[in-house]
């Protein structure tokens, strides 16, 4: 299988979406770093797998018996909502004060 | 004149209940000590200096007014005859993963320089009914992304006590350092693929890793949370059972607890292992990395920890123990790139809470909006290791690449939990009670592995420990003796699903059967 490249225009991007800013040293750093690691991870493709196998999403099983039982749906006052906002950049009236979300009119 | 900090969380507790020191006394030699090795605690504009080069620098905060409060609070009761917790009075770190009430939570990222939790982690809580004393957070890597501390935003780096040129491990390598430079007895850290095991055998210290689900993580800051545990890290064996039994159990608050019943694992220590099956794998004596071709190819371990196992597997036969050789383990080599899919991923998604407003300090510089403020405060926030797992994370989790990664390393992770499941079967072929191998191929590195080209061969310091993460199972890394090169070896007993009880007897057993060694009488450089 070939192995994947990711090209700086395509990193640029994922910067984006990943919502973090990079210096230009950083960026060339890590998207060297991320092709090397891409060619541990293409490893995963020459494991040879039932493809029936069903994933695992946790290693140790989980049976009712031992579940945690779900809480009644119900809303309970939090105890400090003061040590929430005083960590808050801005509040106002008991609100944290957000900058504006940017949107677009549907036409 | 009894060295009251070298004495274990059992002996100080002990004195402290019979009245013959003070839990204020207590905490001032532990105070001391902290002020005699530990030299500057880190900080986000913490540089460097030749004077840093020799000291341990374990610690971000220090707790010290809570401390003395909770310190005279145990010595009233005691002095009053109230009854008192089974840590009472006995000084305590935390990993600065976990969340504490009022009290600054860095996990090590500049991005939460400052941030005070409005609450405690439930283990916090617990620990505080034992009235055991919080006196200090301890440094990591950066959200525990990494294996030798070397990655946290707080400098100095912590510092190996044993040999100062080298890593403590990590990503608890403050806790490990702690412990190992008698700043405290306990410290309690977090292990996702190895993150309390590889630290604790790089420090000469007991580091355990409990089976997934046994302590809860309510109130810790998450690394993957498929894979994240919480254990303690001691200079006993006996104090790790100690602490295990305390903090374990199920918790409402996380969702992944097991409401089965916590075993005495302090009264189940002295029960030996006569009788015991513990298997050695060939699988774990050897690393398993791919070479330039792209194929799999074998590399030996090191050979001072080779002889360690070797050694340990004739003192755990002499006492009775029957080994079964050649347990094949043989989908361990996997757990490298699946391990680097699956905690990308979760880490990633992790970290989505950080960005300036839910969590985080805002940038500030001026911004254009919400998503503005975002790209900056993380840009500025994270440190290089964080922002390269987030964009692996962010890209092999897009949806093309389901089948191809996600899936298969899920799947990888069902082959390595079988590789467990197979060698504990009680009704199969190997019927093992616990699973010796070594902790880490190597013992502690020198700084520098981090950002080298070639920092993926860190990931090999883990391969023996995060296929326990994946398979959901306990380890316990125990010192086993000194390289030719006087730095400490840890190997590792592994049991299956709650079988702590086990691995804690193995690895005391181990303990009490070496205790007059001279290896023992050694110390770590901070303490010479």
């Amino acid at each position: 299988m070939e192995k994947e490249k990711i090209t700086r225009e395509l990193f640029d991007q994922f910067a984006q979406v990943g919502e973090v800013e990079l210096t230009e040293a950083e960026a060339e750093s890590i998207l060297a770093k991320l092709n090397d690691q891409l060619t541990v991870i293409d490893q995963l493709s020459g494991i040879p797998l039932d493809p029936d196998m069903p994933a695992v999403v946790h290693g140790n099983p989980y049976p009712v018996e031992i579940q945690i039982p779900l809480r009644e749906d119900v809303w309970t006052p939090f105890d400090n909502v003061e040590g929430i906002l005083a960590q808050a950049p801005r509040t106002q009236d008991g609100y944290i004060v957000a900058p504006d979300v940017p949107h677009q009119k549907l036409s | 004149m009894t060295n009251l900090t070298h004495l274990t969380a059992l002996e100080q507790a002990k004195l402290i209940r019979d009245r013959e020191i003070s839990a204020a006394e207590l905490l001032d030699a532990t105070l001391k000590q902290v002020a005699k090795v530990d030299g500057r605690p880190g900080s986000v504009d913490g540089v460097e200096t030749e004077q840093d080069l020799e000291k341990v620098h374990a610690f971000i905060t220090m707790t010290e007014a809570q401390a003395r409060a909770k310190a005279a609070d145990v010595d009233r009761r005691i002095a009053a005859g109230e009854p008192v917790g089974p840590l009472a009075g006995v000084p305590y770190s935390a990993k600065d993963v976990f969340c504490t009430k009022g009290i600054q939570t860095t996990a090590a990222a500049k991005i939460l320089n400052g941030w005070k939790p409005p609450y405690n982690a439930t283990v916090i809580d617990r620990m505080d009914k034992t009235d055991a004393v919080l006196f200090g957070k301890v440094n990591l890597d950066e959200f525990t992304f990494g294996g030798s501390n070397e990655t946290t935003a707080f400098k100095p780096t912590v510092r190996n006590p044993w040999d100062y040129t080298r890593v403590p491990g990590g990503s608890s390598g403050g806790s490990a350092a702690a412990v190992a430079a008698d700043e405290g007895a306990i410290s309690l850290g977090t292990d996702t693929g190895g993150s309390i095991r590889e630290p604790a055998a790089f420090t000469g210290t007991v580091g355990l890793k409990p089976t997934y689900g046994r302590v809860s993580r309510y109130g810790v800051i998450p690394f993957a949370s498929s894979m994240d545990t919480i254990g303690p890290l001691t200079r006993s064996v006996s104090d790790a059972a100690l602490v295990m039994r305390e903090i374990a159990g199920a918790d409402p608050r996380d969702g992944v607890t097991g409401r089965v019943a916590v075993e005495d694992y302090l009264a189940e220590l002295e029960k030996g292992v006569k009788g015991m099956r513990i298997g050695i794998s060939p699988d774990y004596l050897k690393i398993t990395h791919i070479n330039d071709d792209g194929e799999y190819a074998s590399a030996p371990i090191d050979e001072d920890v080779l002889a360690k196992m070797e050694r340990a597997v004739a003192i755990f036969r002499a006492l009775g123990a029957e080994i079964i050789d050649d347990v094949p383990m043989k989908n361990t080599k996997y757990s490298v790139p699946a391990y680097f899919v699956i905690s990308r991923i979760e880490a990633y998604s992790n970290l989505q809470r950080y960005d300036g407003l839910r969590f985080g300090m805002p940038t500030k510089r001026e911004t254009a909006d919400m998503y503005d403020l975002y790209y900056k405060t993380r840009g500025e926030g994270f440190g290089y290791q964080t922002k390269l797992r987030l964009l692996t994370g962010l890209f092999v989790s897009q949806e093309k690449y389901y089948e191809k990664y996600y899936r298969r390393a899920e799947q990888a992770r069902g082959l390595l939990r079988a590789d467990f499941d197979r060698a504990f079967d009680p009704n199969g072929k190997y019927r093992l009670d616990v699973l010796l191998t070594p902790s880490t191929p190597s013992p502690a590195f020198e700084f520098g592995g981090a950002t080298a080209k070639d920092s993926l061969l860190m990931q090999f310091a883990d391969q023996f420990t995060s296929p326990m993460n994946f398979a959901g199972t306990p380890g316990i890394s125990f010192p086993a003796g000194l390289s030719k090169d006087g730095l400490p070896v840890g190997l590792q007993a592994a049991g299956y699903d709650y079988s702590e009880a086990k691995i804690l007897r193995a690895a005391y057993a181990f303990e009490q059967a070496t205790a007059d060694e001279d290896w023992r009488s050694v110390k770590p450089m901070a303490l010479r």
